[in-house]
């Protein structure tokens, strides 16, 4: 049997306590390295890179401009789908100026969005423009615990607005420093990347488009063809009513959409609400009674809304639910038409 | 109970601490049963009866067989007991994959109804408990063994914790007689232990779990996939399992080290093998003795011509695959591999591609060029063994032969310097220095070196190994690859 134990060289063995120790502190020394690493390195970039960090630290150190903010929300859709510059530009030319930011992100729902509203209120934007999706709507209020525990004690949330995150989501937002740090350590990769390889070829291996002051956040990628659409829908995109129907009477995203229309009224923000659109290849999956389920809610939030799901053809979208480069300039005009319509009254 | 989990931290220094605490033998042997049925039992709760059954099967079959009068019911009771304990196995690893080919058997016959098949949980290690107690049955038959006294002591030998859900496979032979000496809680055998298992951690967490997510984005779909993308992911997947299994072992046998209970080495180095059957030696040492021992030496082995040895390679190497899981590419992958083993054993020594080549391939260059060629044809067969299914091992296997040449500006660099590398370390190897150094290096036992440094060495090691876990290791960390079969 070939085995470890008979090869061991023959040298002086240091006595087992002191094999114990040895152990003992190398953890201890790798705990220090670790957490020095993380308090000198990783921390100070996840501030100015980390959509999450980076989100917060833009709203408080914005300055209020004389021309008004039109800031806007919602997943992926609306981060692929405006493009600020295109919107900004078209106002330009029936004189209005305006500051655009695509607050967009992946995945983004309303419960998510509430650790920011506060932020957002103290900014003082004069729009807010709130793209939603039915299938963020009408789901639970699941939110990947890494993102709570960046912002954990970050964030004010009123008591109201608390109530709304479940005991383990006030639990992540609540952690103490210690405890983020450890959970820091699945950002020191991204780190590591963006100091060296993203250097080399600039954005190859990571997403780090929160640098440019949330104009344009999107990325063109290869449109996908019509038999690649319906394979995604088939396969990755399942869209389905029986998901949707257990949200039709009340849902925690439809509490925390309208939680957040409530104050940003209060403080006298105008919200408009945009159904995003899907590419029609998507949206035929979404049911009647689905769709009149959600038109009914938002009718009851007292804002003015826009139906879009249906507004553009499959070729405005790269995939199954995102725009490119032509749905995005169609979708920044119409946005823009809408807006203007809106500061005109 | 994972052994990257605190609870198994716990759990292993109460063990020892009791181990140290009990002075008596039996009562050491007895503890440390109790303690790996309740380790089995964190992980599979009631399959510890499956533990238990095979334990008593084998064991009193295997005081049957030693004390039957005549071999016809040695015989007898050797296949009775076989049966008996491959049947959780077979039950478990093979039913549904039998039904599936039953009902295709069955339609392709024109019969209407087939059978359904049952969602089975497949409780880990039982390959290798299994193999474990029909080595002890088999040594007896063959004489090679005498049955062990006492039950308590031949359950420790199946159930022992370090070894229990991924291997090695520990023969009777191997165990047994260290359990009539006293434990030995060494400080070589703490210092070689931690040492071993912080590097398994390495392999493991490090290298293995952070390869994973790569690899299995690739062969989650492969359809569509480049050439590039499939044969850096399947190269990929052979440093992953490597690092897994290999890692799982090394603090299997760290943690044995410790205890002081020591387990069989299961890898040696594979990838520096020179050739596919010197790699089968050196690859899950365990089970591939095991298999020449129990089932190709039974099949003839070489004794009986040419043509009866290639067909006892290929066949050994089909149960190989088998064993490995319940599906035909690991059929596939086991006929692939028995064919090479045959093509080597058919070739060796009967071609010369001239003296200057064979000269060559003396040299530790020809070495290098040897090693690149068993490891591109392992790799090779890996694919076969990642893919899902039949379809995409075509895809795969057509995306390897006819390579597309498209490539990203970052994998076109990636190649350049990879074969750079290669090429420039081949020439360097025709320096006598050079290649001194390198087989000098390629000689060190390296976890017994590191064990065997000054403290404040050893602290610099293990400092250095806590520091990169602490860092890289991934958010979580998947299931031990073997787990599975």
């Amino acid at each position: 049997m070939k085995s470890y134990y008979v090869n061991v060289p023959n040298q002086k063995i240091a006595p087992i306590i002191k094999i114990i120790l040895t152990l003992s502190f190398a953890i201890i020394l790798a705990c220090i390295c670790y957490l020095l690493f993380i308090a000198l390195f990783v921390n100070p970039w996840l501030e100015n890179n980390q959509r999450e960090l980076s989100v917060l630290n833009f709203y408080s150190q914005k300055n209020i401009s004389p021309a008004p903010d039109v800031y806007f929300l919602g997943t992926s859709q609306m981060k692929e789908g405006l493009n600020c510059y295109t919107f900004e530009d078209d106002l330009k030319k029936s004189n209005i100026s305006i500051n655009c930011y695509n607050f967009a992100v992946n995945a983004d729902s309303p419960l998510r969005r509430l650790v920011e509203l506060n932020s957002i209120i103290s900014s003082k934007p004069k729009i807010v423009v709130i793209g939603t999706d039915i299938r963020s709507m009408y789901s639970d209020g699941e939110i990947d615990a890494s993102r709570l525990m960046l912002i954990s004690n970050r964030v004010v949330l009123d008591n109201a607005s608390t109530q709304l995150f479940d005991a383990k989501q006030r639990e992540l937002l609540n952690s103490d420093p210690f405890t983020r740090d450890i959970s820091n350590r699945i950002y020191i990769v991204s780190y590591l990347n963006y100091m060296t390889l993203n250097k080399l070829t600039p954005n190859s291996f990571a997403d780090y488009e929160y640098r440019n002051n949330f104009k344009n956040p999107f990325q063109d990628v290869k449109n996908l063809s019509i038999d690649e659409k319906l394979e995604k829908i088939k396969q990755i995109d399942p869209i389905n009513d029986t998901l949707f129907s257990q949200y039709y009477g009340d849902s925690i995203n439809k509490r925390a959409l309208q939680y957040t229309v409530q104050e940003l009224h209060k403080n006298n923000i105008t919200v408009i609400i945009i159904d995003m659109p899907l590419d029609p290849l998507s949206s035929k999956k979404i049911s009647n009674s689905t769709r009149d389920n959600y038109f009914s809610y938002v009718t009851t939030l007292g804002v003015p809304y826009y139906d879009f799901l249906n507004q553009y053809p499959s070729s405005y979208f790269f995939d199954t639910s995102h725009m490119n480069v032509q749905g995005r300039t169609a979708f920044s005009q119409d946005i823009a038409q809408i807006i203007k319509r809106e500061i005109e009254k | 109970m994972e052994f990257y989990s605190v609870e198994f931290a716990v759990f292993f220094i109460f063990v020892m601490l009791v181990l140290i605490a009990l002075r008596k033998q039996k009562f050491q042997h007895i503890f440390l049963l109790a303690a790996s049925y309740f380790f089995y039992w964190t992980t599979s709760n009631n399959f510890l009866l499956i533990l238990l059954f095979i334990s008593l099967i084998t064991f009193y079959a295997g005081d049957a067989i030693y004390k039957a009068e005549n071999n016809t019911r040695k015989k007898t009771i050797l296949i009775i007991a076989s049966v008996a304990t491959l049947s959780f196995l077979g039950f478990f690893k093979y039913y549904n994959f039998g039904i599936v080919n039953l009902n295709y058997l069955l339609s392709f016959l024109n019969f209407d109804k087939g059978f359904s098949l049952i969602s089975l949980i497949f409780p880990i290690g039982i390959s290798f408990y299994t193999f474990s107690g029909l080595s002890y049955i088999f040594d007896i038959y063959l004489g090679k063994l005498k049955p062990e006294e006492y039950f308590y002591k031949y359950a420790l030998f199946i159930s022992y914790f370090p070894h229990l859900l991924a291997g090695p496979i520990v023969r009777a032979g191997q165990f047994l007689p260290q359990l009539k000496k006293q434990f030995e809680f060494t400080a070589e055998g703490l210092k070689l232990g931690i040492t071993l298992i912080a590097w398994g951690f390495f392999k493991k967490i490090l290298i293995a779990d952070n390869l994973a997510p790569i690899v299995n984005a690739t062969y989650a779909s492969p359809q569509g996939s480049t050439s590039i993308a499939i044969i850096t992911a399947t190269a990929l997947f052979a440093v992953q399992v490597y690092c897994d299994f290999s890692g799982y072992i090394d603090i299997a046998l760290g943690c044995a080290n410790i205890i002081g209970l020591h387990l069989p080495q299961n890898f040696n180095r594979p990838y520096l093998a020179t050739s596919t059957t010197e790699f089968w030696r050196r690859w899950n040492i365990t089970l591939s003795s095991f298999i020449r021992d129990y089932v190709y030496i039974p099949l003839g082995g070489n004794r009986k011509g040419n043509v009866r040895t290639y067909i006892n390679l290929i066949a050994s190497m089909m149960v190989t695959g088998l064993w490995h899981g319940a599906a035909w590419r690991f059929v596939l992958w086991g006929l692939y591999n028995g064919i090479l083993l045959s093509l080597e054993r058919l070739t060796h020594n009967r071609f010369s591609l001239g003296k200057t080549v064979d000269h060559l391939l003396e040299t530790s260059a020809g070495h290098f060029l040897k090693i690149l060629y068993a490891q591109i044809l392992f790799v090779f067969g890996l694919m076969i063994f990642r893919s899902q299914n039949l379809e995409d091992n075509w895809y795969c296997f057509q995306k390897f032969i006819f390579i597309d040449f498209i490539f990203t500006r970052i994998e076109l660099m990636a190649i350049v310097i990879i074969i750079l590398s290669a090429l420039t370390f081949f020439l360097l190897l025709f320096n006598k220095k050079f290649s001194d150094f390198i087989v000098r290096i390629y000689h060190i036992d390296w976890i017994s070196t590191v064990s065997g440094l000054t403290l404040s060495h050893w602290f610099i090691y293990l400092s250095c190994i806590i520091i990169l876990l602490f860092m890289f290791s991934p958010s979580s960390n998947p299931e031990f690859f073997y787990f599975q079969f």
